[in-house]
């Protein structure tokens, strides 16, 4: 066999495997993705935002269900700034560092969970041991 | 609904960019401008919906509506005064060699797949919530979208976002979908120009195969829009180049300046690129005046939003920009530098994210190294925006501390680096054509694929929505029965019987042999769904799909074998899918095994139609694969399409075998000889099907037949009325004596009108196929009287029962001659003789479409449209598929509830019943209430793995002989007791108990003997099951042999 064949062999090989390990990943990809809608098509829409937000999700919805669309939040931690506006819009928030110049616009608090709560007065209703709201007494 | 919309608004837009380009000379060719059309159309419509609030007037639906009816005006306007003359041809699809069919199937499949997980999932990943989704949810709402996280991004993804979400739509991934379409067919056309399409097939399949590529169509980022935008631009820059085409210079930076409306780094593109039109067109003359050109376009583009962005404060390109000039170029960080290209090194070994398409890059160097000099333009473009991206990380971290660079790279680079990834695929793609390895390497056979074949696919998608839904028509007739006779057939396969016979849970856990009497072929294809994950219910509906979808291509098949004529096959097939009574047999009827069946009436005519026409070796054997795998699905069809086919058969001999100057023994030899093939056929199909045509016809006597053809099944209550036939009456409920049934016998409308313009055209048009069409004219009138009352007497004196339960139950048979009517108003070239040996395709021009014949396939359609439609529900009323469900709709419905013959009385409840539903599980099937414990004592292993679908091991101590066992299971043949011995770990049979049939149930009741042993309670093949299974052993051997042996001259 000539230097030119055994490259172009060797080459034709490398093309074939550089193919059959894209279509492989590919497949893998695939599998994985459709895994989890395989085990439940049916998911409701809450089910879907639980299954890839995990508990922040039900915070999310508990506040949601305890809180008017007009009132103002002060939620405890700034870390999922971005999720809570975006679920929990068209309510006003606030963050950490101005609850005591806010605290008269503020309706009600949102404890995450992830600091420890403010000793403040008001109406309590948790969604699990540390996670809830406050809302507050005027 | 909520994926309709998104659907829609695609298209609409889609539409919109068509009717845009379409006005232009240029581009030409029809799967580039199928590439360009949604986000041309994207792109107007987004400029177009940011102009209004800057006058005061805010987003809403009725905007968005009016907006795009606007532009839909002009562009249209547009396109009628400038229309180009091209017509969308599939020229670049045609005769496919099957290297190229598979990569087409693999990116079929890689749609199909991120079209499914992009619908979905509403937006949920962190980014898309925090940045594209949210800003798209503060638009729809009014707010600015400054609230949502960098505001200077521009607006292109989220005005999408926004308007699918006022006009109520949460899918909004399939917009990333189509971006990826678009990406792929612009990739693809463009790499056609300079390669094979076999080459220009695998690396756009290497494309779309690139995982990191699939999860970005899946998700709403705007860095798989901008991918589209920037590689169409550089793709129409490197033709500029090449060919210094103005028009492609003005297009490649007018799709760049689109691109500006969707990621902010579009001025670093476009500084890439424009520093390659000026190195390579430095010493043309006219040189600046197309550096000018190409600056004034994209920048009267791109700085709208970008000055807009300035002056609102959101931030944006100035101030990102002097910023990273200022602290990259300020002082040289040679640590950042460092780690960003070893970052940058890694990439090519991410195989989950990246799959090879970074290794393709060393690898087309290698192929194409001698033509080096002809890539230079787009390894210029590749060795820029390798410089680009390190200098945009590089001047992050220049200014900042290393742990924000490691931040970005790890949440950034790899969504840059897919901004111009594209490039290196297209390399490869052009070196794979300079090497010619794949040419010489796998040579193939080419294989045509029609695209009426393809548009009939596409079209009988519709077919299948109300499947594509959460739910399932647990109400229709046999809803509820597909799913659990799936359950029984996964029972029976999950306990190691590969041939299902005994249904265990049926009459309240007495069980019957129903997979011995009904067709298993359904189940068979749902259990291989069901084993790769899918539940139940999922396996059922893709069952159900793939029976609707597949029903098209067989008609499709046969009648273009038939005619010749792509059209009249496109025309009949989607009239076989469309049919009424076929949307009835799965929405209404949810009548699975059915279903299934219709797929091989066109199959088998079309076998049949060959072993006449053109015996071989190879037509035996198709057609009785046909007719065998109709036996396999549903014997009710079989048994009613069987004379049918007889008729068809002597029909294609009569017209076969003329009689001429012969003796009428001479006639009758050379009718009888060509008769043969078609004989053998149907005995090898049945053969073929033995396994389960033999025992299921010896051994039904031995189940009682009485409850389904008294009372209500009594048939002379189900003729159909003629005025049946054509209403348009669309309901959901049973079929009742009198004219008020409550579910649909009609024709359809269009299927009606094309049969009866096929009449007319057949009249008109007198050639060799009209032979063809007047049997299955005269097939549609016979069915019709039969189908009426008047035919009673018929019915009694030919005992037609025990073809079809139901007189309506012939409209089987008009779903398949209406639907190959229809095929008769297509055109097509006369046949002057039938005998022709090889497919031949008479249409002028197969790569391209007619408009009318697309616009009947519309019709048909649209006639059906309105019946597309089943109430679903989650969950049905017996609670999730179980055995406690099923028991649950047993007791409710009192259907699943067959019984042997010997049984005297129908059980309406069991002992297993209690068990279950105290929420137990069952751990044996003996009737413990008929014994004293104290003498005789049974075993019974805990864990319940005594107990099978086909049988139950126990073991028991029997302090006096001759203590009666009885079992609660129904007596049917089969069934055998055994007394056995446990040697060592083994149970060995000492010998067979006789069975007796216990009381009104039949239940298997034996005398056991004295002492400690075991008892084996098995259901076993018998005499009629095993000649059946031999019998088919050997016909598969036959027709194995008959295609692999070759016969020596």
């Amino acid at each position: 066999m000539s230097t030119h064949a055994f490259f172009h062999k060797v080459l034709s090989f490398a093309v074939a495997l550089l193919l059959l390990a894209q279509l492989f990943v590919s497949l893998g990809w695939m599998r994985d993705n459709l895994a989890p809608i395989i085990e439940d098509p049916n998911r409701s829409y809450d089910e879907k935002m639980r299954f890839q937000l995990d508990g922040y999700y039900e915070l999310m919805q508990f506040v949601q269900r305890e809180t008017p669309r007009d009132a103002t939040l002060w939620i405890d931690s700034a870390e999922h700034v971005n999720l809570d506006l975006y679920f929990l819009f068209p309510r006003k928030i606030y963050y950490a560092s101005d609850l005591a110049a806010r605290m008269q616009a503020v309706d009600y608090l949102v404890l995450t969970g992830e600091v420890a709560a403010p000793s403040v007065e008001g109406e309590k209703r948790m969604l699990d041991d540390k996670r809830g709201v406050i809302r507050l007494r005027r | 609904m909520n994926v309709l919309l998104a659907l829609t608004f695609v298209v609409a837009l889609t539409i919109l960019g068509w009717l845009i380009l379409h006005g232009l000379s240029e581009p030409s060719g029809g799967i580039e401008r199928m590439g360009l059309a949604y986000p041309i159309g994207v792109g107007v419509f987004t400029f177009a919906l940011w102009l209004p609030p800057l006058f005061g007037i805010s987003f809403s639906p009725t905007l968005v509506i009016v907006i795009y009816l606007l532009l839909g005006a002009f562009a249209f306007v547009w396109a009628r005064r400038n229309s180009s003359r091209e017509t969308f041809s599939l020229a670049h699809f045609a005769a496919l060699d099957p290297f190229e069919l598979a990569a087409l199937g693999l990116i079929a499949l890689i749609f199909l797949v991120v079209c499914i997980v992009a619908l979905y999932w509403s937006p949920h990943v962190w980014d898309e919530l925090a940045i594209w989704a949210l800003k798209g949810k503060l638009i729809a709402a009014n707010v600015s979208p400054s609230l949502a996280a960098h505001p200077y991004y521009p607006l292109n993804l989220p005005y999408q976002i926004a308007s699918l979400y006022a006009l109520g739509s949460e899918s909004v991934h399939f917009i990333s979908v189509t971006y990826l379409g678009s990406l792929a067919l612009i990739f693809f056309a463009h790499l056609r120009e300079w390669s094979s399409r076999r080459n220009a097939l695998l690396a756009t399949t290497v494309l779309c195969a690139t995982p990191f590529f699939m999860f970005q169509s899946t998700i709403a980022y705007a860095n798989l829009p901008f991918t589209f935008y920037y590689i169409a631009s550089t793709l129409y820059l490197i033709r500029f180049l090449k060919t210094q085409s103005v028009f492609a210079l003005v297009f490649s930076a007018l799709l760049l300046g689109f691109g500006a409306w969707t990621r902010a780094e579009a001025p670093l593109y476009f500084a890439i690129n424009f520093a390659t039109l000026i190195i390579f067109s430095l010493r043309t003359p006219s040189a600046k005046k197309h550096g000018v050109a190409f600056a004034a376009v994209f920048i009267a583009l791109a700085a709208p939003w970008t000055l807009y962005a300035e002056v609102m404060g959101y931030g944006g390109l100035f101030s990102a920009a002097s910023n990273s000039a200022r602290e990259g170029f300020g002082k040289l960080n040679l640590d950042a530098l460092n780690q960003t290209i070893r970052f940058m090194l890694q990439r090519p070994f991410l195989f989950k994210d990246w799959g090879t398409l970074w290794l393709a890059l060393p690898l087309a160097l290698i192929l194409g190294w001698r033509q080096i000099h002809e890539h230079k333009i787009l390894l210029t473009l590749i060795a820029l925006n390798i410089v680009g991206i390190i200098y945009t990380f590089y001047a992050v971290a220049a200014g900042s501390a290393a742990n924000l660079l490691e931040w970005s790279l790890s949440n950034g680079f790899d969504r840059l680096a897919m901004q111009w990834a594209p490039l290196i695929v297209f390399y490869f793609g052009l070196a794979l054509h300079k090497s010619s390895i794949m040419e010489n390497v796998i040579p193939m056979p080419r294989i045509k694929l029609d695209p009426y074949f393809i548009l009939l696919l596409l079209f009988s998608l519709f077919a299948i929505g109300p499947l594509l839904g959460p739910g399932y028509f647990w109400g229709a007739h046999d809803g509820r029965h597909s799913v659990y006779f799936l359950f029984e057939f996964d029972r029976a396969i999950q306990d190691g019987v590969w041939y299902p016979r005994w249904a265990p849970d049926f009459t309240f856990g007495f069980g019957y042999p129903f997979f011995n009497i009904y067709a298993p072929g359904a189940f068979y294809i749902g259990e291989f769904f069901h084993l790769l994950g899918f539940d139940f219910v999922t396996a059922t509906k893709i069952v159900f799909a793939l029976a609707m979808i597949l029903a098209g291509p067989a008609m499709f098949a046969f009648v273009k074998r038939l005619t010749g004529s792509s059209q009249a096959a496109f025309l009949s097939g989607l009239v076989y899918v469309y049919v009424p009574y076929h949307i009835v047999d799965i929405y209404v009827r949810a009548a699975l095994a059915e279903l299934v069946a219709l797929i091989f009436l066109p199959l088998t005519l079309w076998g049949f139609y060959e072993t006449v026409v053109n015996p071989s070796r190879k037509a035996l054997v198709a057609a009785a694969l046909a007719y065998g795998a109709m036996h396999l699905s549903h014997n009710g069809v079989a048994l009613l399409f069987t004379p049918v086919l007889i008729a068809w058969i002597l029909f294609q001999l009569i017209g076969k075998i003329k009689r001429q100057e012969e003796s009428l023994r001479i006639y009758v030899l050379r009718f009888t000889r060509a008769a043969l093939v078609p004989f053998f056929a149907a005995l090898l199909g049945v053969g073929l099907a033995a396994i389960f045509v033999v025992p299921a016809v010896l051994e039904y006597q031995f189940v009682r037949t009485d409850q389904w053809l008294s009372n209500y099944y009594d048939y002379t209550n189900h003729f159909a009325y003629l005025f049946q036939l054509f209403s348009p009456f669309w309901d959901f409920g049973i079929s009742v004596a009198g004219p008020k049934d409550q579910m649909s016998f009609q024709f359809g409308v269009v299927p009606a009108l094309l049969a009866i313009f096929a009449i007319y055209s057949i009249f008109k048009n007198p050639n060799g196929m009209r032979r063809y069409w007047l049997f299955f004219v005269g097939l549609t009138f016979v069915t019709i009287a039969l189908m009426l009352s008047f035919s009673l007497p018929l019915w009694e004196t030919l005992r037609l029962v025990t073809f079809a339960q139901f007189p309506w139950r012939l409209l089987t048979l008009t779903n398949v001659s209406l639907a190959i009517l229809a095929g008769a108003i297509a055109p097509y070239e006369p046949t002057e003789s039938p005998n022709h040996p090889l497919p031949h395709s008479t249409d002028q021009q197969t790569t391209q479409l007619s408009l009318p014949t697309v616009l009947f396939g519309i019709l048909i359609v649209l006639g059906s449209f309105p019946y597309l439609t089943a109430p679903t529900t989650v969950e049905a009323a017996e609670g999730p598929v179980s055995i406690l469900g099923l028991l649950k709709f047993q007791q409710s419905a009192g259907e699943m509830t067959g019984v042997s013959s010997w049984v005297e009385e129908i059980p309406t409840w069991s002992p297993m019943a209690d068990v279950y539903f105290a929420g137990r599980r069952v751990k044996s099937k003996i009737e413990f209430s008929d014994f004293n414990p104290d003498v005789l004592y049974f075993g019974v292993k805990q864990d319940g793995t005594g107990l099978r679908s086909n049988g139950e091991t126990v073991e028991f101590d029997a302090q006096d002989a001759n203590q009666i066992v009885t079992w609660n299971i129904d007596y049917y043949p089969g069934w055998h007791v055994y007394l056995a011995d446990k040697v060592g770990d083994d149970l060995k049979i000492t010998r067979e108990l006789p069975i007796t049939r216990e009381g009104k149930y039949a239940r298997i009741q034996v005398s056991i003997p004295q002492g400690r042993h075991w008892l084996l309670l098995r259901f076993e093949d018998t005499l009629p099951r095993i000649v059946g299974m031999w019998i088919s052993a050997a016909s598969i051997l036959i027709a194995l042999g008959l295609l692999f042996i070759k016969r020596k001259n």
